[in-house]
C-alpha cells in the first residue's frame, strides 16, 4: 500500500494536459506568442477569406465570354472553360481526345496499384514496361492501328506523363549501376562514374535539354530519323541518372561492411549479394533523397518549355497567349499550381508511408 | 596432353576466375562500348558536318554578332563580336546569381531560425511556406511573378515613384546611381582630398578593428559606408537620378523587369531551400549550448548570433555550397521571360551560326568553371571554418 503510494509520487511522467491547455502551451504561452498567434491568426483568416472570394464566391463560373468576366471581380473560370482542352491537350486532334487521356489514366492506375503493393520489383518493372508501351501505342496510335499522330502534337498532360514519368523511371535503374560503379567499380570504371556524375551535376538542365534538340541530331547518322521529343526524353533521363546516383551512393556508402561479408561467407556471389543484401537496404535508406530527386525531376520537366515541348505550363501559357483571354493568365496557373502542389504533396506523402513500411525492418541507423 | 582449342577455352577461364580478373574485364568491357558509341558519335558528326559543309573550329566567335542585347554590365553593340556577346551574357548570369545568393540567404536564414521559434505560428507560416515552394516549379513561380508585373505595372511616364529617387513602371525600376568622375580626383583640390580620405580610413580601419571580433558588420560595412560617404562629399563619386525624357527613363540604374522577376522568383524558390539547410544546421547544435547561453543571461538574439549561428555555420556550409551551385544553374530559366542570360544568348548564336557544338563547348566550360570556382572557394573557406581539434 505504501508502496503503491510511493510509486504514485516518483512517477517522472509529465502530467498529461487536455486539449484547450496544449493548445494554449503551444500558442499562448506568454504576451509576445499570444500577440502573433492573434495577428497571424486574422491575417491567415483574411488571406483565405481572399482566395475564397477570389477563387469561389465573387468568380465567374460556367461559360462565358472576356466581356463577360469583367463583371465579376474574381477569376474568370469561363477561361478554364473555354480552354480546358488547350491547357491539358494542346493541339493533340481533338477527335482523337479520349486516347491521351486513356494512356494518361492507365499510367496513373499503374503508379497507383504500384505505389499500394509497396513497389514489388519485378511487377513493376512487367508494369511500368506495359505502362510505357501501352501510353506510347495509345498516343502514337499506329500499333494499335489507330491513327498516327505525329509526336510533335504530343501535348499538355501527353508530355508531362511521358516525359516526367518515364524519364524518372528509366533514369532509376542508371542511376543505380552508376552508383555501384562509383563506389564498388574497379579504379578506372569509378573515375569515369564519377566524372559523369560531378559534370552532369554542375550544369543545368536546360543546357543538358539544350544538346538534345541541337548536338544529338548531329551526333546519329543522317539517315536515322530524329524526333525532339525522344532526344529531350534521354536528355532527362542522362540527367535524373546523375541525382539518382548520388542518393543510392548515400545510400551504399551507408550499409555496413558486415552485410556484405556475411553475404560472403554464406558464400553468395557478388551479384546476390548486392541484389539481396546491399541494395534493398542502401535503397531503403536513401528513400528521402530519392524522393527530392522524384519531385525535383517531375518539377523540372516543366523546363522543357524553354526548348519549345509543349508540357502543361507551355499549353497554359498558349491558353492565355490568346489576345481574348490575356488578361485570365492568372487563373490557368492557379490550377496549375495546385495541380503541382496536389501531385507532389502526394509524392511526399507517399514517401513518408514507404519510410515508416522500411523502418520496420531496417537495421541501419538505429 | 590438351589439344590446343581447349588450352584456350581453360587459359580464358583461367583469366576470369577471381573476382579482380572479372571486375577488370567488365570495366574494359563497359568502357570498350562507351569509347565505341563516343566514337561513332564522332563520326557520325564530322560526316554530318561535312554534308553540310561547315568545320568545326571557334574562329566564327570572332565574327561580328549582329544582334542586340537586352541588358548589358559592360558596353555593347550590335557590331561586336559573337565572345563579347557570350561575356555579356556570362556577366549576366553571374550578376542575377549573386543577387540571387545574397537575397535567397537573407530569407532563408531568418525563415530557417523562425521555423525553430518557441512561438509556434511562426513555425506554422514558414513551414507552410517551405512546403509550398518545394511542390512548385521554380518555372511556374517564375511566370507567376512575371505576370503579376507586366500586369499591375503602370506605363512609363504613370511610373510610380519613391521621393521621386526610385521609379516603378512596366520597364522595371529604376533606381539612382553612383557614377566614378576620375576627371575630380586629377586636380589639385581632388589630389588633397582623395589622400586626406585615405589617411582618415586607415585610421578609422584600424581603430574598428582591434575593438570588434566581427569584422563583417563593424569593418567592411562601415568601411564601405565611410569610402562612398567621402567620395561623395569630395565630388569623386556622383549621385545620379533617373529621369523621365521623351519616352525612357536616363540616368541611374534601370532594374528591368525580367531582372527584377527572375530575383524575386527565385530568391523566393531558394529562399526555401536554404532554410531548410540553416535548420538542419541549428538542429544540429546542442541543447546544452542554447541552455547554457540562457544561464548566462544572454537574450534570444544574441544566442543565436553569438552561439547557435557560429556553431552551425560549420554543419551549414557543405550543403549550402550545394545550394548556391544550384541558384547559379537555375539561373538558366531566365530565357523564358527573356533575360539574356548565358544560356540566352549561347540560343541566340546557335540560331544565327548554327554551330551547336562549339557554343555547347563554350557555355558548358563557363559553367563548369564557375561550379567548380564556386565549389573550390567554398571548400577552402570551410576548412578555415572548421574547429580545429587540438
Amino acid at each position: 500500500m505504501t508502496e503503491a503510494i510511493l510509486m504514485e509520487e516518483v512517477s517522472m511522467a509529465p502530467p498529461s494536459l487536455g486539449r484547450w491547455q496544449t493548445v494554449r502551451a503551444q500558442f499562448f504561452q506568454n504576451r509576445t506568442a499570444t500577440f502573433w498567434t492573434v495577428l497571424f491568426g486574422v491575417s491567415a483568416a483574411y488571406s483565405l477569406f481572399l482566395l475564397l472570394d477570389w477563387s469561389i464566391f465573387s468568380a465567374k463560373w460556367g461559360p462565358g465570354t472576356p466581356a463577360a468576366c469583367a463583371d465579376y471581380s474574381g477569376a474568370c473560370w469561363a477561361f478554364i472553360w473555354e480552354k480546358w482542352s488547350v491547357i491539358l491537350l494542346g493541339s493533340f486532334p481533338r477527335d482523337q481526345m479520349w486516347r491521351p487521356f486513356a494512356g494518361v489514366g492507365l499510367v496513373l492506375a499503374v503508379l497507383f496499384l504500384l505505389a499500394r503493393l509497396r513497389w514489388p520489383a519485378r511487377l513493376s518493372t512487367c508494369l511500368l514496361i506495359f505502362a510505357f508501351a501501352a501510353l506510347f501505342s495509345l498516343l502514337d496510335g499506329r500499333p494499335l492501328g489507330l491513327e498516327q499522330v505525329n509526336m510533335v502534337r504530343w501535348h499538355g498532360i501527353a508530355v508531362v506523363t511521358f516525359l516526367g514519368v518515364f524519364s524518372l523511371v528509366a533514369a532509376f535503374p542508371l542511376g543505380i549501376l552508376l552508383a555501384l560503379a562509383r563506389v564498388d567499380g574497379p579504379p578506372v570504371l569509378s573515375w569515369c562514374a564519377a566524372g559523369y556524375i560531378e559534370v552532369i551535376r554542375s550544369i543545368p538542365l536546360v543546357m543538358l535539354l539544350f544538346f538534345g534538340i541541337f548536338v544529338l541530331p548531329l551526333l546519329l547518322p543522317a539517315s536515322m530519323s530524329y524526333e525532339p521529343l525522344l532526344a529531350t526524353l534521354l536528355a532527362l533521363i542522362l540527367f535524373h541518372a546523375a541525382y539518382f546516383a548520388e542518393g543510392v551512393r548515400g545510400g551504399l556508402q551507408a550499409v555496413p561492411d558486415g552485410q556484405r561479408e556475411a553475404g560472403e561467407s554464406l558464400g553468395l556471389g557478388y551479384v546476390t549479394v548486392i541484389r539481396k543484401i546491399v541494395l534493398p537496404q542502401a535503397l531503403s535508406v536513401s528513400i528521402p533523397a530519392m524522393t527530392n530527386t522524384i519531385i525535383g525531376g517531375l518539377k523540372d520537366t516543366s523546363l522543357v518549355a524553354i526548348v519549345g515541348i509543349f508540357d502543361l505550363l507551355a499549353t497554359t501559357r498558349m491558353a492565355y497567349s490568346d489576345p481574348e483571354w490575356q488578361r485570365f493568365a492568372y487563373e490557368g496557373l492557379f490550377v496549375l499550381g495546385v495541380l503541382y502542389l496536389v501531385v507532389c504533396t502526394a509524392i511526399s506523402h507517399h514517401s513518408r508511408v514507404m519510410e515508416q513500411h522500411v523502418a520496420g525492418w531496417l537495421t541501419i541507423g538505429k | 596432353m590438351t589439344t590446343s582449342g581447349e588450352s584456350l577455352a581453360g587459359r580464358l577461364r583461367l583469366l576470369l576466375v577471381t573476382r579482380k580478373a572479372r571486375q577488370n574485364a567488365l570495366q574494359w568491357l563497359v568502357l570498350a562500348v562507351v569509347g565505341l558509341l563516343i566514337v561513332l558519335g564522332l563520326a557520325n558528326l564530322m560526316g554530318n558536318l561535312n554534308a553540310k559543309g561547315s568545320q568545326l573550329g571557334f574562329g566564327f566567335l570572332l565574327g561580328e554578332s549582329g544582334f542586340d542585347v537586352n541588358e548589358s554590365m559592360i558596353p555593347y553593340s550590335a557590331g561586336n563580336s559573337y565572345l563579347r556577346a557570350l561575356l555579356v551574357g556570362t556577366l549576366n548570369t553571374l550578376h542575377l546569381a549573386i543577387v540571387c545568393v545574397v537575397l535567397s540567404t537573407v530569407i532563408g536564414v531568418f525563415v530557417g531560425l523562425l521555423r525553430l521559434s518557441e512561438i509556434r505560428v511562426f513555425a506554422i507560416a514558414c513551414r507552410l511556406y517551405v512546403e509550398t515552394m518545394r511542390n512548385l516549379p521554380k518555372l511556374l513561380i517564375l511566370l507567376a511573378v512575371y505576370v503579376f508585373l507586366v500586369i499591375n505595372l503602370p506605363l512609363a511616364r504613370d511610373a510610380v515613384t519613391v521621393l521621386d529617387m526610385v521609379y516603378l513602371s512596366n520597364r522595371g525600376v529604376n533606381l539612382p546611381g553612383l557614377r566614378l568622375d576620375i576627371a575630380q580626383a586629377l586636380t589639385l583640390r581632388g589630389g588633397v582630398l582623395f589622400v586626406a580620405g585615405a589617411a582618415l580610413g586607415v585610421g578609422v580601419w584600424r581603430w574598428a578593428r582591434a575593438r570588434t571580433p566581427s569584422r563583417v558588420f563593424a569593418c567592411y560595412l562601415p568601411a564601405a559606408c565611410l569610402a562612398v560617404g567621402w567620395g561623395l562629399l569630395s565630388g569623386f563619386i556622383v549621385l545620379e537620378m533617373p529621369q523621365f525624357k521623351g519616352f525612357n527613363f536616363t540616368g541611374g540604374n534601370l532594374v528591368s523587369l525580367p531582372f527584377l522577376s527572375l530575383v524575386i522568383s527565385l530568391s523566393v524558390y531558394h529562399g526555401a531551400q536554404v532554410a531548410e539547410v540553416v535548420r538542419g544546421g541549428i538542429q544540429a547544435v546542442e541543447r546544452g549550448q542554447v541552455e547554457a547561453g540562457k544561464a548566462l543571461g544572454l537574450t534570444g538574439g544574441q544566442i543565436s548570433w553569438l552561439i547557435v549561428l557560429p556553431q552551425a555555420l560549420r554543419v551549414m556550409i557543405p550543403p549550402m555550397t550545394n545550394q548556391y551551385v544550384n541558384i547559379l544553374k537555375n539561373t538558366s530559366i531566365g530565357l523564358a521571360v527573356g533575360y539574356s542570360d548565358l544560356v540566352s544568348i549561347m540560343n541566340t548564336t546557335i540560331n544565327q551560326t548554327f554551330r551547336p557544338v562549339e557554343l555547347m563547348l563554350v557555355a558548358m566550360s563557363v559553367y563548369l568553371l564557375i561550379g567548380v570556382g564556386a565549389s573550390i572557394g567554398l571548400n577552402a573557406f570551410n576548412r578555415r571554418m572548421q574547429l580545429k581539434v587540438r
